[in-house]
């Protein structure tokens, strides 16, 4: 993974001081409320319901064993000794003090951490691939790109006011694990007479105008990455709408532009940028490159896990928790947040001193955040899976639920947001408890089940098999259903099947739509599959009545 | 108010100068006089078109933030240096905060127009960080090409 | 920042230094919502809002909000489940709490 040298870390610690005169200027009322809003934004500090929130970056999702001792360390010493991983491989604390901020981004700098840009309108966390670097099925690692990114988009001095947020994704992969067509610009890493290049996807997002990204550039040089980006981003910024927050995002943008239009513009804005010296210096593209080679890794046999193996449920962790490694006799993890009747995301700094200490015996220090709030150790032997799935169920991390029904994504919610309309943990937990079986579970198969409390769409349910959006009507929660939402290279938007269910009807009605899939599905077929051939009706039917 | 040269890093009061002409009230004539020393004074939602024509009569152009979260005023300045090649000193007034002293700086912006009781901390935001990842307006050498340099010095 | 109500309502906010959310009192600012001050007019309400955007200015409180309330068996509650919320903090337990009653209660089929 990345190192800092003496730039970098000059930078980050140049942050931490700029930030505590910051905070000291806030609290003698140099600074308005109004004024540092966005300061404090800008290194991560929300205020939500009963408590300021923190998010810290997470790098494209990457994160060394050191790292996680930190962030446990910081749970323990500056908050209530837990934290949530989140849908963008963020993590959030929300218990923490304005006064102690500063001392949390000294803590995190000194391990190479901060939380410069997870909020606020600026470019925020570059997302990718959970697998990337590991996964059998990739074209080329999307993570020197996404350092590279993080680097220009670090206190760029043209974007720090944008209209509002900035979120880039970017994968190397056939499958699309990193959601690239619901990003402001999403970049898939491909190859093209022998050269590496990207296409363009911009304009993607949900909120409460679900939109996919268009492509408007099919291959784009390599090289040339950095100042296509800025192009984009300074038509967006001259142009994008101030006059109403929630309208705008670049996806509006381009609909109000015409795509071609869009296109256009950015393109004729490219010619100058590519001019400039914009564009990163081969060498130092190498440089960063070099940090992304794999740990050396032998290629080993598959075991075969006899029954002299087998703890409960073993064989169908190895199956829905572990995916196939580029280098045979390993496996990419799964660790499981979503234990049943827990909170999505959620572990406690006893669990993530665990995995710290799990990831150097068994993945080489290393582990990633994934895109469904769970968290990856990517580089496993498979002959030591049998160890490492025991050391994990005695921790509450052995689920053997990644990808199916009830590994589900869900936002904070009314628990603890302040923009939110509904609970959605209590619902989560609801859900996993009623369906607390693995057979169950494992012959319903993958099954993409995402909550949000509200509009903003955290959750992500507008991609979900399964969406769940809560609403409030007169101070009642209610839940409405859509299905047929992806977030892969399928991406498509849920759609609302009907009127919301109060929240002790809203398990009975998820039960009603499985059981419609499992009625009508054909061999082989994904829940997914299924509503895709059949449509909303009979599920409408089956939960509303005759249409 | 204090002109605050972002160049020099210090105050600069004398070149504050005259003030200058807002962009809705220059003639289109052709046979007008040039702005004088005042320059150009446009918004950060000004669209470049209706500057261009005016940037060759003018010394100066300010762009005024009406709120300083208004992130246009930036791309604004790095397109008047750029695309129409400006010269001049490019200035920034209205509501903006001391801690876009560099985001300003390294857009474009020559000048700022400050309020005395201010300048000390828009100061003290200029010199908090020593390299910046990427290029900009300014022409400050990034830290990718600090570091390549160190390294061919190192032989 | 604040909003009349035609009933009756408490004053809630959040700390500056720690971001906690405290209730307008006339004996200062409270996390309990039982011990909030009750507004049950616009009069009372007038004198909450201009002392807490005093205490606003004085960098003490942040986001001063009047939320309509009723009295529960003579104690002040907000009407909104948010503001209970933000009251009483998280409906569900969390942390370690959480893992514990967790592990404690029943075994997990998965």
């Amino acid at each position: 993974m990345y190192k800092y040298d003496s730039y970098d870390q000059t930078f980050v610690d140049a942050r931490v001081e700029e930030f505590r005169s910051q905070v000291e200027r806030r609290l003698s009322g140099e600074l308005s409320e109004e004024e540092f809003r966005p300061l404090r934004l800008v290194n991560g500090l929300y205020l939500q319901l009963h408590a300021y929130m923190l998010r810290v970056a997470i790098p494209y999702g990457l994160l060394s064993s050191e790292q996680m001792r930190r962030l446990a360390h910081i749970a323990r010493r500056y908050d209530k000794g837990y934290a949530h991983f989140t849908t963008r491989q963020n993590i959030q604390y929300n218990w923490p003090k304005l006064v102690e901020t500063p001392d949390i981004l000294a803590e995190l700098a000194s391990v190479e951490m901060h939380a410069i840009q997870t909020s606020g309108n600026v470019i925020r966390n570059v997302t990718t691939d959970h697998f990337a670097g590991a996964a059998a099925d990739e074209v080329a690692d999307p993570r020197p790109y996404a350092e590279i990114i993080r680097q220009w988009s670090t206190l760029h001095p043209e974007f720090g006011f944008l209209p509002r947020k900035f979120k880039i994704a970017i994968t190397g992969a056939a499958k699309d694990r990193a959601a690239i067509r619901w990003h402001d610009i999403g970049l898939i890493v491909k190859e093209q007479d022998g050269a590496l290049g990207f296409e363009v996807v911009v304009g993607g997002g949900m909120g409460r105008t679900p939109v996919i990204g268009k492509t408007i550039r099919d291959f784009l040089p390599e090289a040339e990455l950095l100042s296509y980006l800025e192009a984009i981003l300074r038509v967006y910024n001259e142009q994008g709408r101030r006059d109403n927050k929630y309208k705008a995002r670049i996806k509006i943008l381009v609909n109000e532009m015409g795509e071609e239009t869009f296109r256009e513009t950015v393109e004729s804005e490219w010619k100058l940028t590519r001019r400039e010296a914009i564009n990163l210096p081969e060498n130092e593209q190498r440089r960063i490159s070099a940090f992304f080679k794999n740990p050396p890794l032998p290629v080993l046999e598959d075991p075969r896990f006899t029954e002299a193996f087998i703890a409960p449920n073993f064989h169908a962790w190895v199956k829905h928790n572990t995916d196939e490694h580029k280098v045979p006799g390993h496996r990419m993890v799964t660790i499981s947040l979503k234990p049943h009747g827990g909170i999505p995301g959620d572990a406690t700094a006893d669990q993530m001193d665990l995995i710290a200490e799990l990831a150097d015996t068994y993945s080489h220090g290393e582990i990633r955040v994934s895109h469904e709030q769970n968290l990856i150790l990517p580089h496993v032997e498979s002959r030591q899976l049998p160890a490492l799935y025991g050391a994990l169920v005695a921790a509450e991390l052995g689920t053997a639920n990644a990808g199916l029904l009830t590994d589900i994504i869900a936002c904070p919610g009314l628990d603890y947001c302040a923009l939110a309309n509904a609970r959605s943990i209590p619902i989560s937990q609801e859900i996993a408890e009623r369906f607390d079986d693995i057979t169950r579970l494992t012959d319903i198969g993958e099954l993409k089940v995402k909550i949000s409390g509200c509009i903003n769409s955290c959750g992500h349910h507008h991609a979900g098999h399964i969406g769940i959006l809560g609403v409030d009507r007169k101070g009642v929660e209610l839940y409405q259903i859509m299905l047929g939402g992806s977030g892969a290279e399928d991406a498509s938007t849920g759609e609302l099947l009907g009127r919301g269910f109060e929240a002790n009807k809203i398990v009975d009605a998820i039960e009603t739509v499985v059981a419609v899939y499992l009625g009508e599905r054909q061999t082989e077929e994904r829940f997914l599959d299924t509503v895709r051939r059949i449509g909303n009706t009979p599920f409408k039917e089956a939960l509303y009545g005759t249409a | 108010m204090e002109l605050l040269n972002l160049t020099t890093a210090r105050v600069a009061n004398r070149a504050i100068g005259p003030n200058a002409t807002p962009l809705n009230e220059i003639s289109t004539d052709s046979d007008s006089p040039s702005l004088g020393e005042g320059g150009l004074l446009v918004w950060a939602d000004s669209p470049l078109e209706s500057i261009l024509p005016h940037l060759e009569k003018a010394a100066r152009v300010e762009i005024h933030f009406a709120a300083f979260g208004d992130g246009r005023g930036f791309s604004l300045a790095r397109r008047i240096k750029r695309d129409a090649g400006f010269k001049g000193e490019i200035r920034a007034s209205g509501n903006l905060i001391p801690d876009q002293a560099v985001f300003l700086a390294r857009s474009g912006f020559d000048s700022i127009l400050v309020e005395e009781k201010n300048v000390a901390a828009f100061l003290n935001m200029l010199s908090v960080y020593k390299g910046y990842y990427q290029r900009a307006a300014d022409n400050t050498a990034s830290i990718a090409e600090q570091r390549q340099s160190k390294v061919s010095a190192n032989g | 920042m604040t909003r009349k109500k035609n009933r009756p309502a408490l004053l809630i906010a959040n700390r500056l230094d720690d971001g906690i959310a405290v209730f307008w009192s006339p004996n200062g600012w409270t996390k309990k919502p039982t011990l909030a001050g009750y507004l049950p007019d616009e009069s009372t309400q007038t004198v909450a809002e201009k002392s807490a955007l005093i205490d606003v200015d004085n960098n003490l409180v942040i986001g001063p909000l009047l939320v309509a309330a009723t009295l529960v068996s003579g104690v002040p509650s907000p009407d909104h489940p948010k503001y209970s919320i933000q009251a009483d903090g998280p409906t569900v337990i969390y942390g370690e709490a959480e893992y514990n009653a967790r592990s404690q209660r029943h075994v997990s089929n998965v």
